[in-house]
């Protein structure tokens, strides 16, 4: 499906990041090991965040409107809508969306709606978003992402003896209408077929989470629960990912090196390249280094781009930047639009 | 590809010199035969061939030679 946009802006992105950081060395029961040490040198494993036990999403991101609030980078009153990005939810009901809306307070007018998307939950929202703010006027959007599936949940944790990529982050985006009249251009593609290349089979009605699922889950998957067929994503990405892309720039009548940044989901270093190489893209232009430095967070990862990488410029003026969200579905979901400067592009490390 | 340039890209794959190489040498026996490699092996033939793998016909391998056999149009 394609979609066209018109005077709407990201205004501002904050990231949400657990305290505690892992690095592969410490964690892993034999990082000396040549398999190990290939992961990190060429898959891309380095350090990661992971929460604390118990901690759940909505605490995270209320954690992130407070300091919002607090620093006067957003008032409650200018809320609209909220929507939720995420796999990582607290209940099955109530959704994050409303846990949000009890907590700050919000008026009965605002809209709250959450989505189960995975890998391209925060470019899927960003449609969602989108979509409300016709219906917006000078209201603001919230879009939440973010997962914890990586939870410490205990304390005395054996090292592990399958290295883990995951990490866990909490990230929230202030989209708004604008007088300027630059045009967004986005396409979402979704392969049902393929959809148990990624898995996460326990927990929902057909097989429900018992004890004993949990505690094997915790000790032996390298992502909670997630069952992947490596080869079929990696083959999925560069297949379907770059014909894409190309159909956004026919669209917009953009050629490829107009772009400035390609803000992806970061699976890994090693896929983000080959994924430059087949567009001819230089490394430069895709920052592919978040499942290095905090860990890959499915939902959270192309905001974690921002924050981590590109703070300084996009809070300094406007860049061409080109979004592909993909994975669980399978499904891949990508925007061309102009991105800065932004009110606010920022990490806070926060107590969970 | 000549056989030449397929030695090469698996030499690159196993971290091996490619005089280090043969076509009978079991890949289980060079240490680096594993998952990263299987992975490079699917983006070499995406590349070269435009062709997309499955893991499964790359595991099937036993050989370097296999290996150059599949990496083919």
């Amino acid at each position: 499906m394609l979609f066209e946009f018109e005077g709407k802006i990201i205004s501002g992105v904050l990231s949400v990041l657990p305290e505690n950081e892992y690095i592969f060395e410490e964690e892993n029961i034999d990082p000396q090991d040549i398999k190990n040490r290939r992961l990190k040198r060429i898959i891309g494993f380095g350090k990661r965040r992971r929460v604390k036990a118990d901690t759940t999403l909505s605490e995270m991101l209320l954690y992130g409107m407070r300091y919002l609030m607090d620093h006067d980078m957003l008032q409650k009153e200018q809320i609209g809508a909220i929507v939720v990005s995420t796999l990582s939810q607290d209940f099955l009901l109530p959704q994050i969306s409303m846990i949000l809306h009890g907590e700050l307070g919000l008026s009965p007018g605002v809209f709250c709606i959450d989505s189960p998307q995975a890998c391209g939950g925060f470019v899927v929202g960003l449609l969602e978003a989108f979509m409300l703010l016709e219906h917006m006027q000078d209201r603001k959007v919230i879009l939440c992402t973010g997962e914890i599936f990586n939870r410490r949940t205990n304390p005395n944790e054996p090292k592990l003896e399958h290295p883990s990529f995951g990490g866990d982050i909490a990230n929230i985006a202030v989209l708004e209408n604008t007088s300027e009249h630059h045009k967004i251009y986005a396409n979402a593609y979704s392969d049902g077929s393929q959809r148990n290349a990624l898995l996460i089979r326990d927990g929902g009605f057909k097989y429900p989470m018992t004890e004993e699922k949990l505690k094997a889950q915790i000790n032996h998957s390298p992502i909670m629960g997630v069952e992947m067929d490596g080869s079929a994503v990696f083959n999925f990405v560069q297949k379907e990912v770059p014909p894409a892309i190309e159909e956004l720039l026919e669209m917009s009548k953009l050629q490829m090196d107009e772009i400035d940044y390609f803000l992806f989901h970061q699976p890994n270093k090693f896929m983000l390249q080959k994924l430059a190489e087949k567009l001819g893209v230089p490394y430069s232009k895709i920052p592919m280094n978040i499942t290095e430095e905090l860990g890959n967070s499915d939902s959270g990862t192309i905001p974690a781009v921002m924050t981590f990488d590109l703070s300084k410029q996009l809070t300094e003026k406007q860049w061409k930047c080109c979004l592909s969200g993909f994975g669980g579905g399978l499904s891949w979901t990508s925007m061309l639009m102009d991105i800065g400067p932004l009110d606010f592009c920022e990490s806070i490390d926060s107590p969970f | 590809m000549t056989d030449e340039q397929k030695l090469e890209e698996i030499a690159n794959v196993l971290e091996m010199e490619v005089d280090e190489l043969n076509q009978e040498m079991v890949l289980d026996d060079t240490g680096t035969w594993d998952s990263v490699a299987v992975l490079s092996v699917i983006a070499i033939i995406n590349e070269k061939f435009n062709k997309f793998p499955d893991s499964k016909d790359i595991l099937e391998c036993n050989t370097i030679g296999d290996l150059m056999a599949i990496m083919s149009e």
